[in-house]
């Protein structure tokens, strides 16, 4: 799989909650890191929800990551998340705010339609 | 037909007796309208045994429809079922009837009675059987001191056994008021026994009272207890405290002075029923309690105040909410009870009163209410103190002063109850709504200032819901803040020659000399100072606006300041430029004044900015959710 991949479909924004109704899809996922396994292949993070989401990485991590992140990546069986791509964020940023706007995209999910081709 | 009449029975009474219903003749009945009591018009009766005449009987103003309807005329046989006897000055009996039977109307006087020896009564006093002390006129105390404490705790079984509250004494009128009887009938001309007179079975309801009527007992629940206050004036200095009672038909403001306050003070607890009994009444001076009544009370040295442990029916405190959005129809100085949710609380601070150079210590509160209204209230005294504003309670106040302080604002006063999350139907209310909706929800101020110390009161508007509502039609600007997008800027007249004086900032006029004249200063400079006026096209998702934006707000738009600019524009065109250019498409919020001008016969809305600060995202947010919340919750 390429990167390509996951930027040719809608990547919707979820929290923890919402994996289950998309396993098998892309989504993005925003979370602070917790721990980083020591092989460097995967991380868990707590997402805006509160809850703890293991991320699998297809090449180990290059670099240290903490804080605030977003993954973009496929949500497997189990509901980790097998990563294509990641940013940090840093420390500044309110996750409860975060998780209240993403379930207000579902919840008037008329007003934020997820695009073919989403750029949100 | 012929008519015993009970010869020797005014006698009996006018000695300080109280024969059991003695039947006598009408001989006369004599109308007296009362001086400037409305309505209280009175029938006066000569009243014959057979044997003597008593002219100072007067019949209660509830039975005056006997006489008025015809059926008590002159000549008439009545029996008197229930009287009550007080002296007045001068030894003076006066026998009030209050249940008048008529049996019959003889066509002549009975017998050739003469007028009773008054004197006999009054200078022969049997303290035996006289319950209703004679002695009064002879300068004694009124008994009060009849051996049960006039305040009596022990519940409702003891107050009928007190004496002075027989709630099912019936047939108390043979011997009314063992206690303080007949006080406070001195010298009035309006002498009146009411239908709740002591010893009566009903207590008259509040809303039955009136200072026509010195003899009553209401059963009321104390609703309200002020602290003791004391004064001090030209006229003396003294305490006093005040309560609100509330029976099921209304409710009255009554105040103890002096003796009564130290008397009271301790016994009377909020929420508990009583009897009172006794007490002036007058006209209620409304600026100070929020109360429904016409009349307040105030205790003398007769008023007793009883026990009762029967709460039966009698309500709890009566609210009467003004909903947070009425408070800016009404006038200022109004006494309200509101109800609302703390949403947040500032720290206890001191001043000092003008008035009494006095300290005193306040809080400042924002509460809300299902209007989406915001206003200050201000907590005073012991109350800010002890204020605890954690978990945002639901705050009920009786009697709170509506001010036009900064706008709108709610301070308690001396007579204010507080409750925290009272039990009752509105606060429920109150609490599931602010939980659900109103904890998200921005608030709209009606009060300036406060609230974490933001000038105004924000009044979120879009553009195009500035041209919609027409905000600046008005006679007074509107102010409104958004979040906007500077777009453009008139890089061109966007400073001008200032006087160099530093509170001026007029224009300054050129003289090409070398010299700028001030006009408003009426002095010539050889320098000036640059001051901004920009204009900037803001915009936002709904439109744009032109608005003026002066020396702060275009500082932190251009992002320099302006003497630096001045040099700028004097010396280095391009970077000028490329400071307008660096400022472009940069986003803020804005707080604006939007206000009519008329020029040239053109009338058109001219905003300016008077406040300008960079995006709290965090902030924006928040606003932006629960904008969204409240959108859905419509």
């Amino acid at each position: 799989m390429t990167m390509g991949d996951a930027f040719d479909q809608p990547r919707p924004r979820v929290n923890a909650s919402m994996l289950p109704q998309h396993i098998g899809k892309y989504v993005c996922l925003m979370g602070e890191v917790m721990d980083v396994d020591q092989n460097g292949l995967m991380f868990a993070v707590k997402t805006s929800d509160g809850q703890r989401v293991q991320i699998n990485l297809p090449e180990p991590l290059e670099e240290m990551v903490q804080g605030a992140i977003e993954i973009v990546g496929e949500v497997a069986n189990n509901c980790q998340i097998n990563c294509q791509s990641y940013i940090l964020f840093g420390a500044d940023f309110d996750m409860n705010l975060y998780d209240e706007a993403i379930k207000l995209t579902v919840e008037h999910s008329k007003f934020y339609p997820l695009a073919d081709s989403s750029t949100f | 037909m012929s008519f015993n009449l009970h010869e020797g029975s005014i006698q009996e009474i006018a000695n300080g007796g109280s024969p059991k219903s003695p039947v006598l003749q009408v001989l006369g009945i004599k109308k007296i309208q009362s001086a400037g009591a409305q309505g209280s018009e009175r029938y006066r009766l000569l009243l014959s045994d057979g044997k003597h005449t008593q002219s100072s009987a007067m019949l209660a103003t509830q039975q005056n429809h006997l006489v008025n309807s015809g059926q008590l005329q002159n000549n008439c046989v009545i029996r008197l079922e229930k009287y009550i006897c007080n002296t007045i000055q001068d030894n003076r009996r006066v026998l009030i009837m209050l249940e008048v039977q008529v049996l019959g109307n003889p066509p002549n006087k009975i017998g050739n009675p003469t007028p009773v020896n008054l004197a006999a009564g009054g200078n022969a006093p049997a303290p035996a059987q006289n319950a209703f002390g004679s002695s009064f006129g002879q300068g004694r105390r009124p008994l009060t001191s009849v051996p049960q404490p006039s305040f009596y705790r022990g519940g409702a079984a003891h107050a009928v056994s007190g004496g002075m509250n027989r709630p099912g004494n019936q047939g108390g009128a043979a011997r009314p008021n063992q206690g303080g009887s007949g006080a406070s009938f001195y010298g009035r001309s309006n002498v009146a026994a009411s239908p709740g007179t002591p010893g009566r079975g009903k207590p008259t309801p509040i809303a039955g009272l009136n200072p026509y009527q010195n003899r009553w007992t209401i059963r009321a629940r104390v609703t309200n207890k002020g602290t003791i206050r004391t004064w001090n004036n030209a006229r003396g200095e003294g305490k006093l405290f005040s309560m609100d009672l509330v029976d099921e038909s209304g409710e009255i403001r009554a105040t103890a002075f002096n003796d009564q306050c130290d008397k009271f003070y301790d016994l009377i607890e909020i929420g508990k029923v009583y009897f009172f009994s006794k007490g002036g009444l007058k006209t209620a001076n409304k600026k100070f309690t929020s109360i429904q009544n016409d009349y307040e009370m105030s205790f003398n040295n007769d008023t007793t105040v009883v026990l009762c442990e029967d709460e039966a029916e009698i309500p709890t405190i009566q609210y009467n909410f003004v909903p947070i959005e009425k408070l800016e129809d009404m006038e200022p100085n109004t006494v309200i009870d509101l109800i609302g949710v703390c949403k947040s609380y500032g720290e206890v601070t001191t001043i000092v009163t003008r008035a009494t150079s006095k300290e005193l210590n306040k809080r400042e509160l924002q509460i809300v209410d299902m209007s989406g209204k915001q206003v200050n209230f201000t907590l005073w005294g012991a109350e800010a103190d002890k204020f605890d504003g954690s978990g945002s309670p639901v705050l009920a106040v009786k009697g709170a002063r509506l001010s036009d302080f900064g706008g709108r604002s709610v301070g308690s006063t001396f007579s204010s109850t507080l409750m925290i999350n009272p039990d009752i139907p509105e606060a429920y209310q109150l609490r599931g709504w602010y939980d659900k909706v109103g904890c998200n929800a921005e608030a709209q101020s009606i009060s300036t200032g406060g609230g974490g110390g933001a000038g105004r009161p924000t009044n979120w508007k879009s553009f195009q819901q500035v041209k919609d509502e027409g905000l600046g039609m008005g006679e007074k600007p509107d102010y409104f803040t958004t979040k906007g997008t500077i777009v453009f800027m008139k890089k061109e007249n966007s400073m001008y020659q200032a006087c160099p004086t530093q509170e001026c900032n007029k224009k300054v006029v050129d003289l090409q000399n070398g010299f700028f004249s001030c006009e408003k200063c009426s002095k010539e400079f050889p320098n000036f100072k640059y001051r901004m006026i920009l204009n900037a096209n803001v915009a936002d998702y709904s439109g744009n606006q032109w608005a003026t934006c002066f020396q702060e707000s275009a500082e932190t738009i251009l992002g320099q300041n302006t003497e630096y600019l001045g040099n700028l524009k004097d010396q280095d065109d391009s970077a000028y430029d490329q400071v307008f250019t660096e400022a472009n498409f940069k986003s803020y919020i804005f707080t604006m004044r939007a206000k009519m001008d008329t020029y040239n016969d053109e009338s058109r809305i001219r905003c300016s900015c008077v406040g300008i600060q960079p995006v709290d995202f965090k902030e924006y947010s928040k606003k932006l959710i629960n904008d969204i919340r409240q959108m859905a919750a419509v």
